[in-house]
């Protein structure tokens, strides 16, 4: 019989250890690294310096590269070009690289910013685009490039407050003895309109044309001409933010339950849903911060690793990590090539192709929205 | 049993000795109690004085809408009282820590909600919150302290289920058990059979009992079911119009006046050889 209890007990313990590891997710990391590899490919080959595939391929996993102490110098600190990089080397890893590097974090952050969204709200249509929240990040975005130019190193942080003012906003006014989602998506919808015309008001303020020119493109969401530079500025953010993340996944899994029974397990809900909502707010401002209003991968990504790994927190982040950026990488591929020479800002591609997705939920589902 | 869950708690004082003493030793209490909802002024529940025994099994009973939910809310630390006090161990209910207060009382409600895929075991395991810090895993006594959850609640054959797979009745077993994961000395249980077919509601009111006898969980169950109330519990309260009517042993309260002053229905009672209950029709107006 103890033996029998022992088994039992180390059965449970390897799956809370490791049953996490599930068939499916496996399948939704590797299936997203494959769509990632090929999108990478792509976007390193092809361009005005034409590369083969193969070309491309060595280019990125050129050991003398990747094992360079100065070139990480030159793309993470911002240190001078090495002497002895090649021509294909300075295409690969200087203009497009970066580009995908940009895309990846853009991503995953605001695939996981939304799966934490739509955990606070209990609403699967909750992402930091519904809920104003990019928008809200996008106007001080605005005013500190139209403006405050030399605040620009810390740009995430500023964006997150004017992120965070926006959800604050949004959840007083959905707030009616608690906050519905037909009710949160509403007041979501209503601040970002209002943000958005205060944004597209600053253009009137502006005489520098090129100011503007680079203002609309951010507004439509674009990784056009993103470099290393954008990658120190939202990497630190992110690694921060994300890590936060994973490490809050039980806490969001238990506020699936109801904040109620959080509460009977003794969990200072508002404490909870305040400390991991300044996570998704902080996740969406590094990735507004660097792109620009990209919407609807926050809340499509979340809704397809969900349909294939289930409801469960710490496979849902983890799926996000890695479906987001193939998402997102992908779409900017075809938003770059797909009408060469004309660069389509991703946020486009991902709007035509979005929409109709939030619609397809809408119809599917019988109680719109509640996980 | 009974061991394992001092082993959590040292200040608890859980011991058989003191469940003998049960006339003087009150676990939680209230005083001077008025309820109302935040929405509103109107206070639904208003009570001077509400003790109850430890180690023994309190039901609540009373119409609908007499404030009996309202008021397991309340002692649960959900709902904060308009004015007075509730008070676990002597302490009020706010000057708990979240999580040490949910070591000790946990309460089960009317309707849960869950994620539909998730299995029952990952479910009940949510029920070890409380004792788990921030970044911490699943250590050894939460797993043990799962099996034994499982097992008390008697779901043991549905581990793997998904939540979405199961019945009513077996959804409110699993629930149980997440709370019973929490091993607390108090257990408050809103209606926990009142959606239930006759062998659910069997299974539950036994699960309370092994839980009371086992363990020497106190527990205060609202009930809809007065014969059910009486058959089951040591003590009653009766509310009516969020005020407690009556109080005291089952044998005492139920009788036939009881019932047409506080349910408003003509009804013969027997007594021997157990006490049943026979509803003829709704009491007259006068």
């Amino acid at each position: 019989m103890s033996s029998g209890f022992k088994t039992t007990s180390q059965r449970i313990a390897d799956r809370f250890t490791f049953g996490w590891i599930t068939p499916s997710l496996i399948s939704v990391v590797l299936g997203s690294l494959v769509v990632l590899l090929c999108a990478t490919l792509a976007q390193v080959s092809f361009g005005a310096y034409q590369l083969t595939l193969a070309e491309a391929w060595h280019g990125i996993f050129d050991p003398d590269v990747i094992f360079s102490l100065e070139a990480w110098g030159t793309f993470l600190l911002g240190h001078p070009l090495p002497k002895w990089f090649s021509r294909t080397t300075l295409v690969v890893w200087n203009i497009r690289f970066p580009r995908i590097i940009v895309g990846l974090l853009v991503g995953s952050n605001l695939a996981v910013s939304g799966a934490i969204f739509q955990a606070v709200t209990r609403n699967e249509l909750a992402s930091p685009y519904i809920l104003g929240v990019s928008q809200g990040a996008g106007l001080v975005i605005m005013l500190i490039v139209m403006f405050f130019a030399s605040l620009q190193p810390i740009l995430p942080i500023l964006a997150a407050i004017g992120g965070a003012i926006a959800f604050l906003l949004v959840y007083a006014i959905a707030w009616d003895n608690g906050a519905n989602p037909i009710r949160l998506v509403l007041a979501g919808v209503i601040v970002g309109t209002v943000f958005g015309s205060v944004q597209r008001g600053l253009f009137f303020f502006v005489d520098d044309l090129g100011t503007i020119m680079a203002a609309r493109t951010w507004m439509a969401g674009s990784l056009l001409g993103t470099d290393w530079a954008q990658v120190r500025i939202a990497l630190p953010f992110s690694i921060i933010s994300l890590t936060l993340a994973l490490a809050v996944s039980r806490q969001l899994n238990v506020l699936l339950l109801g904040e109620e029974t959080a509460k009977t397990l003794g969990m200072s809900v508002e404490k909870i849903r305040f400390g991991v909502s300044a996570i998704a707010v902080l996740c969406a401002s590094a990735a507004v911060a660097v792109a620009g209003l990209v919407g609807f991968v926050g809340l499509i990504v979340p809704h397809m690793v969900r349909t294939i790994v289930g409801s469960d927190y710490k496979q849902l982040l983890v799926g996000c990590l890695f479906l987001g950026p193939a998402i997102l990488v992908g779409a900017d591929v075809a938003a770059r090539l797909a009408l060469s020479p004309i660069q389509l800002p991703v946020g486009v591609i991902m709007g035509i192709f979005g929409g109709p997705y939030f619609l397809y939920l809408m119809r599917k589902k019988s109680n719109l929205g509640e996980i | 049993m009974a061991q394992s869950i001092d082993d959590h708690d040292t200040d608890a004082v859980n011991s058989p000795e003191t469940t003998e003493d049960s006339e003087t030793d009150i676990v939680v209490s209230a005083e001077d109690l008025s309820l109302a909802y935040p929405s509103s002024d109107d206070i639904v529940v208003a009570c001077d004085d509400l003790r109850i025994p430890r180690g023994q099994i309190t039901a609540l009973i009373g119409p609908n809408g007499s404030g009996k939910s309202t008021l397991l809310k309340a002692l649960s630390n959900h709902l904060q009282p308009h004015s007075g006090t509730v008070s676990l161990e002597g302490r009020t209910v706010q000057e708990y820590d979240r999580k040490e207060f949910a070591r000790k009382l946990s309460r089960l409600s009317q309707e849960n909600d869950s994620p539909g895929d998730i299995t029952v075991e990952d479910l009940v395991l949510h029920g070890r919150y409380p004792y788990r810090g921030f970044f911490d895993g699943v250590s050894e006594e939460d797993e043990d302290a799962v099996e034994r959850a499982i097992e008390l609640a008697g779901v043991e054959h549905l581990r793997e289920s998904s939540v979405q797979d199961l019945s009513g009745g077996q959804k409110q077993l699993v629930w149980t058990a997440v709370v019973l994961a929490q091993e607390t000395d108090v257990l408050l249980l809103d209606e926990p059979t009142t959606f239930l077919d006759l062998k659910h509601q069997l299974q539950v009111m036994e699960t309370i009992h092994r839980l009371n006898e086992q363990r020497a969980i106190t527990i205060v169950v609202v009930l809809h079911d007065i014969e059910q109330a009486a058959h089951n519990a040591d003590h009653l309260f009766a509310l009516k119009d969020g005020a407690i009517e009556a109080r005291g042993e089952p044998a005492d309260v139920v009788t036939e006046g009881f019932l047409k002053d506080i349910f408003e229905i003509e009804a013969d009672v027997q007594s021997e050889p157990s006490l049943r209950i026979h509803p003829q029709r709704p009491a007259q107006d006068e």
